[in-house]
């Protein structure tokens, strides 16, 4: 295996796990988002 | 913050269609979206139960842990592009160590991090095979 295809992986591999932890944050967002729906309509 | 965040997602999501050339990949994605939808569920009903109605605590320990863990996020670069082998092992070796520090904090705010720990896990068994490859490397 090349350097090339390494960080090429590398690369990718990186992209999933920041995808992953978006994921997370995004989740985090709407709930929050969904916290301040939910206040105001009660 | 939040159009940042869209903007950061459609981005990754963009730049990794590209990845993808087999409907296994795309399927592969789709039930990871669909995992995603379900955790997200999942959490909100305990949050709420959690909580007990008490929305404004809610907000506040959700804008916390949100606190905690941007900053960290923000730090991933394009350090794979680094040619100079020192300098290639020593990003490597740096992310690492961001990975591991954002997991522990993740963690450390209760959050699931099975998904993002097995990616992280997979990284770091890359480290043998980029060492041997990296220019003037003993053979």
């Amino acid at each position: 295996m090349t350097l090339a295809d390494i960080n090429n992986r590398d690369w990718y591999l990186n992209q999933q796990f920041r995808n992953s932890v978006l994921a997370y944050l995004a989740n985090l967002q709407i709930q929050n988002d969904t916290a301040a729906l939910l206040a105001v309509k009660n | 913050m939040t159009l940042r965040w869209i903007k950061e997602d459609y981005l990754t999501a963009a730049s990794s269609v590209a990845l993808m050339n087999t409907s296994d990949d795309v399927e592969n994605s789709r039930q990871k979206m669909a995992q995603q939808s379900k955790l997200f569920y999942d959490e909100t009903k305990n949050q709420i139960l959690i909580f007990n109605g008490n929305f404004d605590e809610m907000k506040a320990s959700i804008n916390s842990t949100e606190q905690t863990i941007d900053s960290p996020a923000d730090n991933f670069n394009d350090s794979v592009q680094l040619i100079k082998s020192s300098a290639r092992l020593m990003a490597f070796v740096q992310s690492a160590k961001d990975r591991e520090d954002l997991l522990n904090k993740m963690s450390a705010e209760g959050a699931n991090i099975t998904d993002p720990q097995e990616i992280s896990d997979q990284i770091d068994a890359e480290r043998m095979d980029m060492e041997r490859s990296l220019p003037g490397a003993e053979t």
